[in-house]
């Protein structure tokens, strides 16, 4: 297992190399200028001239790649033109309100979406499934924006039970820090439980057909025991890879939601840095983003061998 | 049983790992919402100023938090005259070359250290090295401290734009101590300290910027008019937000989230104007659209076709697709606004034409074989997105080719300063002190659209080499009669302001844009 967790660590460099080189080309053949940004539109030429020389934007791209990546491989992200920090510091500060974000409407998610999955299955061609599955698909369907915009109003500006936007971290108490964020945690994680809810069903459906459910129910198991104890641990491989890709890519911010609430997350750096061309800080968010991903997948496989004793990773 | 153990670590493991994540951006003071016992004041701004050192940007959001924390050495009442701020009283010499500027006494930075001269003559030679109308009216003078408490600045030529300059509150010349400006070398200031009513605290990246009351606050002597006279800080705590996006700051305004909230859509007036917790502001003068031509190449370094799409603009066209409701424009010719004491006549047939026979008319006489019109915009600032669709469909009429482009703003800023990328681009431009301050009628600036007549140049320096007023404002005549004669850019018309404020903030005044000093919270 250790020599299979090493390989797939291995694994991450060439990716980490394409993302790189993708992730720096696409952005600076972005037209777009941080100098024009930080000295506002009413900046003259020769002043912006001034400040890209000052900058280093006017070498040659491939001499930037060099240097960037130079500093990559000694740990060294770059600095943020904008906010006078280093990248990495920036990531960390935003890091914070993306991971309660994601924990939180990851946990809202799955303790829907499962138990709606597993009724909806057991009861499968009734109304109740009929009218579960359209509830994930309309999940599914409606972007979380607009989730996200109809609960600042009804719950912030009409009913005024909870703030409208802005973050508050752990720090200041947990109700806090939950108040702020259950808004935008329930409208991302309709959609994801939405999208789990539906793979919870299909797998379970596939399990129930099998011959050994046949055998437990002959052996007049209940219908709780059969499903619970005998199918759910069998179909939840799917279900898990479908839980650990959701949450890798709200890891990465999720971008429009956190706009719409706010919230200082990873989302709103990228969103904000693409805005004023801050190209280290989307290069090392971006780049960050893409480890978390791997990792998460890497931890997803890792719970398969748990699930499923079957399962050798090593070979 | 084992393997179920392994699992249960597994999640856990990953649990902290992400509760201490968690912890990083933890703070103690940030306010709580409904904390209705702190004396506070939310602010939402609508971007993030990319810094609030304000001697290095033009950037509008850097002015809107910074001159609560900076001061200048003179600056405007509510007349657009230059009267003094730091300083105690201005001194011309007979001749007019000569400006002498005793500080007020006892006066202190928010680091304690008593303001002095040599402060001033720092900060204003720094200004002058980054700002554009500082390079133009005060690149030839001799600014130095006479004593600790005196400042004089000496011009080779008597000039009636410096005080205006110095007073000009975009790219401001604030009053910074010697040491900060001396640490920042050519880079940004480390520490924001000025001598303003308000002191920095802290900047929260993607969050707010946080200022407080300064205690040692000295304002100066009578009463509020315009930016200058009595400021007081009557909270205890500014946050400014940083929201994007106009419909959170619509919603958080509502639920009481932010106490006020700036650049809010028009469409929103109707709703906002309802709700009892919360009081509407249309605020002017604040801005006018234009449209700017690239005189430097291509279609428009002629004149004369130039002189053809001001004739076909219907200006009220325009205009009401920008702000929707004639509550929040006004159609006005002049390059200054009808409050300002310079405002004048001239010019005016030439504005809102409407007279599409007369462009084509132009067209043909200027040989025109419908070559293609670029017209970059951006949809980041719906106005001129806009007032770009508008303008596409009344060239179309006239027989012109148009292509629309439309980019984030950062690619619109970046394109319009490469001349053979455009035809033209659309934006807003504030209120200024003097109207030789207007930055696209010197050749001098070199600011995009790079009109260059010597003979607006000439008149520009009549103007600022006048004697008095009268004169000036009579150069100033002939200034506005060959811009819309030329027409470099064309002016579309003034849009308002449009700010809001919870029904329990009182005093937030509005002059060239929103200051929180002598506003309060109850």
């Amino acid at each position: 297992m250790a020599k299979y967790i090493l390989k797939r660590i291995l694994y991450l460099l060439p990716v980490l190399a394409v993302v790189a080189v993708v992730d720096f080309v696409i952005i600076h053949l972005t037209p777009g200028d941080p100098a024009a940004v930080i000295l506002g539109s009413d900046a003259t030429d020769m002043d912006l001239a001034k400040l890209r020389e000052q900058l280093g934007l006017n070498l040659p791209i491939y001499i930037q790649f060099g240097r960037w990546l130079w500093g990559v491989l000694h740990g060294d992200l770059g600095w943020s033109i904008f906010m006078d920090m280093s990248v990495s510091t920036a990531i960390w500060e935003h890091l914070g309100p993306t991971v309660s974000l994601t924990l939180l409407a990851e946990v809202i998610a799955i303790v829907v979406a499962l138990p709606l999955g597993v009724v909806a299955a057991a009861n499968r061609g009734t109304w109740i499934d009929q009218s579960f599955m359209t509830l994930a698909l309309l999940g599914i369907s409606i972007p979380s924006f607009w989730i996200g915009l109809n609960f600042i109003l009804l719950f912030a500006v009409q009913l005024n039970w909870l703030p409208a936007a802005g973050y508050q971290p752990l720090s200041n108490g947990l109700v806090n820090h939950l108040k702020y964020l259950i808004m935008p945690a329930v409208s991302l994680g309709i959609m994801q439980g939405a999208l789990i809810a539906r793979m919870t069903r299909s797998s379970l459906l596939e399990v129930l057909n099998e011959n050994y459910i046949r055998t437990a129910e002959a052996k007049g198991l209940s219908r709780f025991v059969i499903i619970f104890k005998h199918a759910l641990r069998n179909a939840f491989i799917p279900i898990l890879t479908v839980i650990g890709l959701t949450f890798a890519v709200l890891i990465g911010g999720a971008v429009v939601t956190e706009t719409v609430f706010n919230i200082p997350g990873i989302g709103k750096l990228i969103v904000t840095s693409v805005m004023r061309r801050d190209y280290a800080v989307i290069q090392g968010a971006i780049l960050m983003t893409a480890v978390a991903y791997v990792l998460i997948n890497l931890v997803i496989d890792l719970m398969y061998v748990l699930i499923d004793p079957r399962v050798r990773l090593s070979k | 049983m084992k393997r179920k153990n392994t699992l249960a670590a597994l999640v856990i493991a990953l649990v902290l790992l992400f509760t201490v994540g968690c912890g990083g951006s933890s703070n103690p003071s940030a306010p709580a919402a409904g904390a209705k016992d702190k004396n506070d004041l939310k602010v939402a701004l609508t971007a993030t100023p990319p810094t609030i050192d304000m001697h290095k940007t033009t950037a509008t959001v850097t002015q809107q938090v910074g001159w609560h924390i900076f001061e200048y050495l003179v600056t405007v009442d509510d007349k657009y005259q230059v009267v003094p701020s730091l300083a105690e009283k201005i001194e011309i010499s007979s001749d007019g070359k000569t400006f002498t500027f005793p500080l007020r006494k006892g006066l202190k930075f928010h680091n304690g250290k008593d303001l002095t001269a040599d402060d001033v003559v720092a900060s204003l030679l720094r200004w002058r090295k980054y700002s554009t109308i500082g390079r133009a009216v005060v690149a030839p003078a001799t600014i130095t401290a006479k004593d600790k408490d005196t400042v004089v600045i000496t011009l080779p030529k008597p000039s009636s734009a410096l005080l205006p300059a110095l007073a000009y509150p975009s790219q401001g010349a604030v009053i910074m101590p010697k040491e900060i400006i001396d640490e920042a070398g050519d880079g940004n200031v480390k520490k924001f300290i000025g001598t303003g009513p308000f002191e920095f605290v802290e900047w929260k990246q993607n969050q707010y910027i946080q200022v407080k009351k300064y205690a040692g606050y000295k304002s100066a002597p009578g009463p509020t008019s315009g930016l200058s006279g009595k400021k007081e800080a009557l909270v205890d705590n500014i946050f400014f937000y940083l929201v994007p996006d106009p419909a959170t700051r619509v919603a958080g305004l509502q639920s009481g989230e932010y106490d006020a909230a700036e650049g809010l859509p028009t469409d929103s007036y109707e709703t906002l104007k309802k709700d009892p917790n919360v009081n509407v502001q249309i605020n002017k003068p604040s801005s006018y659209v234009s449209m700017i031509f690239n005189t430097k190449s291509g279609l428009f370094a002629d004149v004369k076709k130039r002189q053809a799409v001001n004739a076909a603009i219907d200006s009220e066209m325009v205009m009401k697709a920008v702000a929707g409701t004639p509550e929040f424009y006004e159609l006005n010719h002049g390059l200054v606004f009808k409050e300002q004491v310079w405002y004048v006549d001239s010019g005016k047939e030439k504005y809102n034409q409407k007279n599409p026979e007369l462009a084509k008319k132009l067209l043909a006489e200027a040989g025109y074989k419908g070559e293609p019109v670029t017209i970059i915009t951006s949809r980041d600032y719906d106005y001129m997105y806009k007032s770009a669709v508008v303008l596409k469909d009344t060239l179309e009429k006239i027989g012109m080719t148009v292509n629309l482009e439309v980019y984030d703003w950062p690619t619109v800023l970046s394109k319009r300063g490469n001349d053979k990328l455009w035809s033209i681009f659309i934006t807003g431009f504030l209120v200024t002190v003097e109207p030789s301050q207007t930055l696209y009628l010197d050749s001098r600036f070199k600011w995009a659209g790079w009109y260059n007549s010597p003979k607006m140049d000439a008149l520009l320096d009549e103007m600022r080499e006048s004697p008095n007023m009268e004169q000036a404002k009579k150069a100033f005549e002939k200034v506005q009669a060959l811009y819309w004669e030329e027409v470099p850019v064309i002016k579309f018309g003034n849009m308002h302001q449009f700010f809001a404020t919870r029904k329990n903030v009182k005093g937030a005044q509005f002059f060239c844009d929103k200051q929180y000093w002598n506003t309060s919270v109850k």
